[in-house]
């Protein structure tokens, strides 16, 4: 019986999807039009049809690198820049506006920006960066901004080293911060990094694949490549989560 | 030799030390006494250069200086052993030190424990042991026998006497039990703001 209790315990997030996909199955056989609404049965199908093909792997990895890309720099840009925004004030100041301004422009109005600059191939890859540092940046920034000062202070006693320091005391501090960040911040730069793929048209990709299902009113197909979307920025997010390295839970006295 | 001179530390129009003349000696252990806020720990970040003075100055300090804090400032991610590892220069293994001052203290068995599974008076231990490790040229303590029962605190005492025959070391107590287990050179912070350390024997 407690067995029992506990598997159903575990299976409770599924019984979510599970009724979602109950409504648009009901939704789609009541509509009985698959070139407005297909069944889930039909787009799974599809995909599955789609997944033997060249192209949709093509497709699929080239997304995956570029939108991936702009994550892994925006992260990797931001643990500096956070750093010296947390020793110097003015540099933080005098970031805000940008990033602010960043962060309300439509990323429609940067992806025509940037076509007109650089080449349709690596749009997307700017879009995901540019979605994803300034969430990453203010996070890492309030992360190291609440490094324990007693610990600092500690290490500047005994002259740690400064990567030492980094490494021990600061980035463990930012770390809970750099997971949140990550949490939105994939998510955000896969939907914004598909539609600068649809506006763009790179040479193979999810976003291309999705705006030619539209134009050719291949709704299943569009269906079969949302659902990838969905499915890879979910996946990507655990990955990123799983590879963090996480802090070792503490039992206090 | 660190000398004290007219050494002055105020907080806004609050004045802590004022004017302060001492020399400490070259080696031994020197304990400062006084109430709970007198300017005791202010002294004590002076010397170990986390604060700075408003006025006068303090000659002759070396460059490296152990310190064991009065809350014990431990690493919560590492272990007992990696947080000693984590203050000890690269090139100098004291390491065996630290592992005999981790059997002496009665702390062997958790070498590799989290701190988060130590208790007070564990933590406290360990704190001393990263500044013992250290062996630097001068050795601040403050409030080393907090948490300890009896047995500890004559064992640590006797570890700080050790460390004195080879550096300086400066003591922060308000126990007069606990400095005289230290040696005689007992000071006491006089006036507020302070503006005399006077020897107590």
């Amino acid at each position: 019986m407690k067995a029992l209790k506990k598997t159903l315990s575990l299976l409770a997030p599924a019984y979510g999807v599970l009724l979602w996909i109950a409504v648009w199955w009901i939704l789609a056989a009541y509509l009985g039009k698959p070139l407005l609404l297909p069944t889930p049965l039909a787009t799974v199908k599809k995909l599955f049809s789609l997944i033997l093909t060249k192209e949709f792997l093509k497709n699929i990895l080239f997304s995956i690198a570029r939108i991936t890309l702009g994550l892994v720099l925006a992260t990797l840009i931001s643990i500096p820049i956070a750093l010296l925004t947390v020793r110097f004030p003015l540099f933080r100041q005098l970031l805000t506006p940008l990033l602010s301004t960043i962060k309300a422009t439509p990323v429609v109005s940067v992806i025509f920006l940037l076509m007109l600059w650089l080449g349709r191939n690596s749009i997307p890859f700017w879009i995901s960066f540019m979605m994803a540092f300034p969430i990453v940046w203010s996070n890492l920034h309030e992360g190291f901004c609440t490094t324990d000062t007693d610990l600092l202070e500690m290490a500047s006693v005994f002259s740690v080293n400064k990567k030492d320091l980094f490494l021990k005391i600061k980035l463990p501090a930012a770390m809970p911060y750099l997971f949140a960040a990550l949490h939105s911040a994939i998510a955000l730069s896969w939907k914004a990094g598909v539609a600068a793929e649809v506006l763009a048209l790179p040479a193979h990709a999810i976003g291309r694949a999705i705006f030619e299902g539209r134009l050719y009113l291949q709704t299943e197909e569009l269906f079969a490549y949302t659902l990838t979307v969905i499915l890879f920025s979910f996946l990507i997010e655990r990955l990123a989560l799983a590879l963090l390295p996480r802090q070792k839970k503490q039992e206090e006295h | 030799m660190i000398t004290l001179q007219n050494l002055t530390r105020c907080f806004g129009e609050h004045c802590v030390i004022k004017g302060l003349d001492f020399r400490f000696p070259e080696r031994g252990v020197v304990t400062l006494m006084g109430e709970s806020g007198c300017g005791k720990t202010t002294l004590l970040r002076l010397l170990c250069r986390l604060d700075r003075p408003d006025g006068g100055e303090i000659m002759g300090l070396p460059k490296r200086i152990a310190v064991c804090f009065q809350e014990p400032r431990l690493i919560n991610h590492l272990n007992c052993i990696d947080n000693i590892k984590f203050v000890l220069p690269k090139e100098n293994n004291c390491l065996d030190f630290a592992s005999n001052l981790f059997d002496q203290l009665g702390l062997s068995d958790v070498k590799e424990s989290l701190p988060g599974a130590l208790s007070g008076g564990m933590k406290q231990r360990l704190s001393l042991i990263r500044a013992l490790s250290f062996r630097g040229d001068l050795l601040l303590l403050d409030e080393p026998f907090n948490g300890l029962d009896e047995v500890n605190t004559s064992k640590v005492a006797k570890l700080i006497r050790d460390a004195a025959k080879q550096a300086p070391v400066i003591v922060v107590t308000h126990h007069i039990e606990e400095a005289k287990l230290l040696g005689k050179d007992i000071y006491r912070l006089e006036g507020s703001p302070v503006r005399a350390l006077t020897p107590l024997f």
